[in-house]
């Protein structure tokens, strides 16, 4: 883990050089989140204007040496600076060393917004149910104002691939690309759900700005508001339904269900009321097997980077996720 | 045999739980006992039933994928030789998923592999 102080000097130097010479310093520099996987870093620039100083309070955040998935840091940054004349909650995106040349790995410098990210945040008994219900629904509405965002106006499909065959079938080759770059052994049960997924792609119902990784652990809360809405890696032009199955799939519903108190029925109803689409039921299925083996595919991925030293997260495809998933492929075949 | 296996896997995990009881660790740290614990744990939970589920499983996949090679099998004794085959078989059975056909008629055959699948999840005891 590289230190505090190299950090410093790295960051320094690097936005001494984007800023051309204008006097600046890096002020409280502190490492944030648990774990190495991750490698976020907060802190404040401090320039000199005239002789007055300005602050700004901005994070850092670097590739990990063995992150789950490999994404553009170019990409995330371009759709980040585009999003930023959009009404959706992003950070500002500030500078990038695309190739690490810089800060050591790809990193991005964001705006740092108010507030704390918290997975768990739904099943906080601090917090009532009735919060957490209103909780629940602003993150539902958050989902339907990202795929309401007019991505065609905006210029998105500049930067994200949008040229070729989009939805289901493309995302299936995406991440059965990712899983033979990563898997060390024969994986039958992947290659049998690649086949039932296959056979049973759905047409997309329109296409959409898709985030991909939408989660309450990826939503910057400051008090009960979303101040922002982060990890854009991954986000794509395609199927609504995708991040739909994503938050509906059973494997997730601690993170965005409350026992009792938000159902994913509840949760489809309020997302068609907000986009004035109706979810196709059948579809939906689909996208949450595909969830799943995305799940899989990840968990392939990251037992690769631990295998190969870059991780020390001992991933590996689970039970659960298996059998969840050879579960679905099998009683879709039977139907 | 002392000491077994599982009192060396405990032992480990013993001294593990020393060193994060000895002083505050930085968090980062502690991640890093809990990985290693979990590793152990996996190994402990699996390593007697290894040997007989990678044997029944390599029958079960060779009567599924009917190719009869009785004859070369490892010897029931020989962990590495036996998941080699294991693996070989699978990779077997990964090619044979991918020409089965969609078409109604192969229903059977497709419900056949999922069945056997399935079972394999539940009885993977790594």
């Amino acid at each position: 883990m590289t230190p505090p102080s190299e950090i410093d000097d790295r960051l320094t130097r690097f936005l001494s050089d984007q800023l051309k010479g204008v006097d600046a310093r890096v002020v409280g520099l502190n490492r944030i989140g648990v774990g190495r996987s991750r490698d976020n870093w907060v802190f404040d620039l401090v320039t000199d204007h005239n002789g007055t100083e300005h602050s700004e309070p901005l994070i850092l955040r670097s590739d990990p040496d063995g992150g789950l998935v490999d994404t553009d840091r170019n990409v995330e940054f371009a759709l980040l600076g585009l999003l930023e004349s959009s009404d959706l909650p992003t950070p500002g995106a500030r500078w990038l060393d695309a190739d690490g040349r810089w800060l050591g790995r790809p990193s991005l410098i964001m705006e740092r917004c108010p507030g704390d990210c918290d997975y768990r945040v739904l099943s906080d008994t601090q917090r009532s149910i009735t919060e957490r219900r209103a909780l629940a629904e602003s993150f539902c509405d958050l989902l339907a104002q990202v795929h309401s965002t007019d991505w065609q106006t905006l210029g998105l499909s500049a930067v994200l691939d949008g040229s070729g065959q989009l939805g289901a079938p493309a995302e299936l080759d995406a991440w059965e690309k990712v899983l033979r770059q990563n898997q060390l052994e024969p994986l039958p049960e992947l290659d049998f759900a690649i086949a039932g997924l296959r056979a049973s792609a759905p047409e997309p119902a329109r296409t959409v700005l898709v985030h991909a990784d939408f989660k309450p652990g990826n939503i910057l809360l400051d008090g009960d508001r979303i101040t922002a809405l982060l990890d854009w890696e991954l986000a794509h032009l395609g199927d609504p339904l995708e991040d739909l199955g994503w938050v509906t799939q059973p494997l997730r519903q601690g993170e965005h269900l409350i026992d009792g108190a938000w159902d994913a029925a509840d949760l489809i109803a309020r997302y068609e009321r907000a986009t004035g689409f109706e979810v196709d039921h059948n579809s939906l299925q689909w996208w949450q097997a595909f969830s799943t083996f995305k799940t899989a595919v990840m968990q392939v991925s990251g037992l690769r980077s631990f295998l190969d030293g870059r991780s020390d997260e001992p991933y590996r495809p689970t039970r659960r996720v298996l059998a969840t998933l050879l579960d679905f492929v099998v009683q879709e075949d039977l139907r | 045999m002392r000491p077994t296996i599982h009192e060396q896997l405990s032992g480990v995990g013993r001294l593990l739980d020393l060193a994060q009881e000895s002083h505050p660790l930085p968090a980062e740290t502690s991640e890093l006992l809990s990985n290693a614990r979990r590793l152990i744990k996996r190994v402990a939970a699996s390593w007697d039933t290894a040997l007989p589920f990678l044997l029944d499983d390599n029958a079960r996949l060779t009567e599924l994928l009917d190719n009869g090679v009785e004859a070369q099998t490892p010897l029931p004794t020989d962990l590495r030789a036996v998941a080699a085959k294991n693996e070989e078989l699978r990779g077997a059975l990964a090619q044979l998923i991918t020409t089965i056909p969609r078409d109604p008629e192969f229903r059977e055959r497709r419900a056949e592999v999922g069945r056997y699948l399935q079972w394999r999840i539940a009885a993977d005891p790594s």
